[in-house]
């Protein structure tokens, strides 16, 4: 774990902090194209910095919809987040300035 | 409760590229994924994502599904395979050289092809919402018969706009040719007369000025107004910054310019260079233009109202059409007609099927070429595979696995085929603006209602295109690869390292059949339809040139051009000065004869009805007959060299002092005095001047070919051009020597004459002919190019199958010559493998060729799409060429050393 995260690692990471939990919804906060989003969010899980679940199915059928794949961040997750934002920050950086969590 | 899909197409297609891509996701995260991204794309389609954002989310997922799986792959291990590959091709370079640049021309052939085949068939027209564009067809018909689509008037346009509302818009538009003067040499240009409607309809705009308002459609006020395209602003305004404003001179008509439109835009035709509104018409041409219901002249579009279907509007329309013969009283020749109205989806109206079905042709001949190669290719790769299979045998035998060896070899054949495509590409690139424009222009470019239908500018290597591209490469490399991967699969390493090359000789006939005779027989069959296609091409261009005409084409030149109504107010009669057009040019040294009339293939063209005929006064309204008509000058049908059957041609003496006469072709002599002399009877013409008592018929010719060579023989009728002259007219004259020669003393000629009448479209009658029959010439040179490089392939082919097959056979070959076989005996054995392979080829390609010449339907002329005789042709050449290709090696099999044979391998 020792690689530094990138800058759109960051901003993937910034937005399921935030609350925002499933791909396609990160693609709308962040404007990163849906590819990068996806193979990021492989990457994430695969290292443990980010935990996949299925959404409750009764949730999902209230809705008469297919389940989603929430994610969330592990608590290594938030240590290497805090690390990285730190790392930008001390170069004069806000990298989650651009993400929108209105609504 | 299962989930509520959106019920729409695109969630549907995208549903099914879902489950594609989890297919090449690993296999244990397949399930997980396809739900995943299943309810990220509900999610996208139910709160409303654009196409963009799906095409974006569908890439994603591929890329989501190519990421997990490259993971597996090793990335190091593909370059590996890749770098090997590049080197293994290296070591055979005329052999590499050879495959690329085959597959280079035919993937760029093919893919420069279906760019124009994407524009004329697959792009959407060039407008917002092109999907609510529709043109609107008048229709009239006898009762009982099939309604011909016909055009507006202005009145009729008026009444359906009150009347239908699913339409929000309608417009009119009519292509004219006006002469420009007053701005550089007089010149006939291309002008879209345009109701104001137009451009708000198609969403054109003006870059400066303004567009036509509301007023300039009927009514129009003292000035006429023009609006110019960019070219025209540019090229003959010099891009004057004062341009708006100024003053045109048009037909002698002063417009003022109000606009200059959008970038670029030449107007629904694709040709125009200025636009006058309706209203201009009043002066333009004459004021029953907007008044008469029966004066049609102009074709109608509409834009859909939002959230109306096609049904709806359609069936809106057609009760519109059917009510159109009791509100506009109809003149006694169209009384019995019927009336209808229909819509067309713009799209389909811009669309010319045969310029289609011409690309479509020579797209598929591309690509059996293209397949014909990989086949070839195949066959190459499967020998070399043969000669590897040693290698192939040694690395299995080391501890290679079976998948590890067909991918190294598939890495080899679709690197082939990238270098082959990535040139192909640029091949393609280079080529369609060139060639793609000329190849539009000589297929046709225009549609039946006066569209374009296809834009030569927008041809481009767009995603379409280059998908096309990938997916033909991918797929040859693929097909040219597969068949040696699976026999190097197949190979037993133990077998090999015992026997030697002598062993593949027991093992070859893995697949039941040889698979190298089977590729042999594709190519032959692929091939003999390819000729058969040219063949067939090649007979409708010679047909084409050898139809009798019914007159002498050699050594006429023509032209056309058009007087005004402004012209006429000036006190120009138009008869005196057509003859003294003709006069002027029968002074032209090296002139034989001259005359005005219709020019064939070029016009001006005008048909009439037969109103009635001695003793039969009145013909029914189901008994006119249509006839097509011209003015000409004394002596014209002496001129062309038209046969006559009897009596005279027209003279000088058939003026307006004298009676009324006509000349009939032998169609409508026949027909109008089907028992009885034509010659002094008089018939009735709904032509002014030649109603009652009509026009006395003084001669009958042989039918002339008006229309291009393939065209039906139309009823013809010559009347004199002083008893019924017309502003348009045709002027022809025969030369003693090469007409075109004579074309700047026609044209100074002319300008001694009227020096700001443009003398337009003047060529030889060779010349004419010879464009009009372009698409069938181009046809059949492109064909046959792509024909020949099949018998090449074919000969390659089999010549290597042949070798390849001899040196297989030595040792066999050389026991046979030892124990005695002549060398006669040798080579039948060797030739008659050959020629087995060609003679089912042929069989094949036959059967084959007798369906997929039915692409040429329409195409062709004077000769059955099924064509023994060509066929025949086809199959001796081919067969021709391989008992040349399978001699050369056969020969060298007979020459084998017994000795040296036996000692081999």
């Amino acid at each position: 774990m020792s690689r530094s995260l990138g800058v759109t690692t960051v901003l993937i990471l910034t937005a399921l902090n935030r609350g925002v939990r499933y791909g396609l919804d990160i693609v709308n906060r962040t404007e990163l194209l849906p590819g990068t989003v996806y193979t990021t969010l492989r990457r994430l899980e695969r290292r443990g910095l980010i935990r996949g679940q299925w959404e409750d199915p009764e949730i999902a059928e209230r809705e008469r919809r297919p389940r989603r794949r929430y994610y969330e961040v592990t608590p290594a997750g938030v240590e290497a987040l805090d690390r990285a934002v730190a790392r930008f920050e001390a170069m004069g950086v806000d990298v989650a300035a651009g993400i929108s969590i209105a609504g | 409760m299962s989930p509520k899909w959106p019920e729409d197409r695109a969630t549907r297609w995208s549903r099914r590229a879902l489950a594609w891509a989890a297919v090449v996701a690993p296999g244990h995260l397949r399930a997980d994924r396809r739900r995943e991204w299943e309810a990220e794309l509900w999610q996208l389609r139910s709160g409303g994502g654009s196409s963009r954002d799906l095409a974006f989310f569908l890439c994603g997922v591929w890329f989501d599904a190519i990421w997990e799986r490259k993971e597996g792959w090793r990335m190091e291990l593909l370059m590996h395979d890749v770098r090997f590959a590049l080197r293994t091709l290296m070591r055979s370079p005329g052999f590499t050289l050879a495959a690329v640049l085959t597959l280079a021309l035919s993937i760029g052939a093919s893919t420069a092809l279906f760019s124009v085949v994407d524009e004329a068939v697959f792009s959407d027209p060039p407008y917002p919402e092109p999907e609510r564009l529709v043109v609107v067809d008048m229709l009239f018909g006898m009762p009982d018969t099939e309604m011909n689509t016909s055009i507006w008037s202005y009145p009729r346009y008026a009444a359906m706009r009150e009347d239908v509302h699913s339409i929000e818009e309608f417009a009119g538009y009519e292509a004219r040719t006006m002469t420009l003067t007053e701005l550089g040499d007089p010149a006939v240009i291309s002008v879209e007369v345009a109701t104001p409607s137009l451009f708000p309809l198609l969403g054109v705009t003006a870059q400066r000025g303004r567009l036509f308002g509301p007023d300039e459609e009927y009514d129009g006020g003292p000035d006429l107004v023009a609006v110019v395209s960019e070219a025209f602003w540019e090229t003959r305004m010099g891009r004057a910054s004062d341009a708006v404003g100024s003053i045109i001179t048009l037909d002698r008509l002063r417009f003022q310019v109000i606009g200059v439109v959008e970038d670029g835009y030449r107007g629904v035709s694709g040709e125009a260079e200025v636009w006058i509104p309706m209203s201009a018409l009043w002066e333009v041409v004459e004021p029953s233009m907007l008044e008469d219901a029966w004066n049609q002249h102009f074709f109608v579009l509409g834009r859909l109202a939002d959230g109306v279907g096609m049904d709806q509007a359609q069936s809106e329309v057609a009760a519109f059409g059917s009510t159109v013969m009791e509100r506009f009283p109809a003149p006694v020749a169209a009384q019995r007609l019927t009336s209808g109205a229909q819509i067309v989806s713009f799209k389909e109206a811009s669309a010319n099927p045969a310029a289609s079905r011409s690309m479509w042709a020579l797209l598929t001949a591309v690509i059996l070429v293209l397949l014909i190669a990989t086949a070839n290719l195949a066959g190459l790769l499967l020998a070399r595979g043969v000669n590897r299979q040693l290698e192939a045998a040694v690395r299995a035998s080391l501890g290679a696995g079976r998948v590890r060896l067909v991918r190294q070899l598939l890495t080899e054949s679709l690197t082939l085929a990238a270098i082959g495509g990535l040139v192909g590409l640029t091949f393609a690139s280079v080529g369609i603006d060139v060639l793609g424009a000329w190849l539009a222009e000589s297929l046709g470019t225009g549609s039946a209602r006066g569209l374009q239908a296809i834009d030569t500018g927008a041809l481009s290597l767009d995603w379409r295109v280059f998908l096309f591209a990938l997916v033909l490469t991918g797929g040859v490399g693929l097909a040219f690869g597969l068949l040696p991967a699976w026999q190097a699969a197949r190979t037993d390493p133990n077998q090999w390292l015992r026997g030697g090359k002598a062993a593949i000789g027991t093992r070859r006939r893995t697949l039941g059949i040889n698979s190298r005779n089977l590729l042999m027989v594709g190519q032959v069959a692929l091939a003999v339809v390819l000729l058969s296609g040219a063949s067939l091409m090649m007979r409708t261009t010679l047909n084409l040139q050898a139809v009798d005409l019914g007159y002498d084409r050699e050594n006429l030149l023509t032209g056309m051009y058009a007087l005004t109504p402004a012209d006429e107010q000036s006190g120009i009669d138009p008869g005196t000065f057509h003859v003294d057009v003709v006069e002027r040019m029968k002074a032209i040294p090296g002139v034989i004869a001259a005359s005005v009339g219709e020019v064939p293939m070029g016009g001006p063209t005008w048909r009439i009805i037969v109103l009635g005929s001695e003793g039969r006064p009145e013909l029914t309204p189901a008994e006119h007959l249509w006839v097509r008509i011209q003015p000409v000058a004394d002596g014209h049908l002496e001129m062309l060299g038209a046969d006559f059957i009897s009596g005279r041609d027209i003279e000088s003496t058939d003026d307006w002092n004298t009676e009324k006469v006509v000349v009939l072709g032998r169609t409508a002599a026949d027909e109008l005095f089907p028992a009885s002399d034509p010659i002094g009877q008089k018939i009735q013409l709904s032509w002014s001047g030649y109603g009652a008592p009509g026009a006395t018929v003084v001669g009958v010719v042989e039918d002339v070919q008006l229309g291009r060579p393939n065209d039906p023989i139309e009823r013809q009728a010559f009347v004199a051009v002083r008893q019924a002259p017309q502003l348009e007219t045709g002027v022809l004259i025969r030369t003693a020597e090469d007409p075109e020669s004579l074309i700047p003393a026609m044209r100074s000629a002319m300008a001694e004459l009227a020096p700001e009448l443009a003398l337009t479209s003047v060529m030889s009658m060779d010349t004419r002919a010879a464009a009009s029959n372009v698409r069938a010439r181009v046809l059949t040179i492109l064909l046959g190019f792509f024909g020949v490089a099949a018998l090449f392939l074919v000969a390659v082919g089999l010549y290597g199958t042949i070798a390849y097959a001899v040196t297989r056979r030595t040792r066999e070959l050389g026991l046979r010559a030892s124990l005695g076989a002549g060398r006669a005996s040798l080579a039948g054995l060797v030739l008659r493998q050959g020629l087995g392979v060609t003679i089912v080829g042929i069989g094949v390609g036959v059967v084959g060729s007798t369906w997929a010449t039915r692409f040429l339907e329409g195409l062709v002329f004077g000769t059955r799409i099924v064509d023994p005789i060509g066929l025949g042709g086809v199959s001796l050449a081919l067969f021709a060429v391989a008992f040349f290709a399978a001699y050369l090696p056969a020969r060298r099999g007979t020459r084998i050393d017994p000795m040296e044979a036996l000692r081999a391998d």
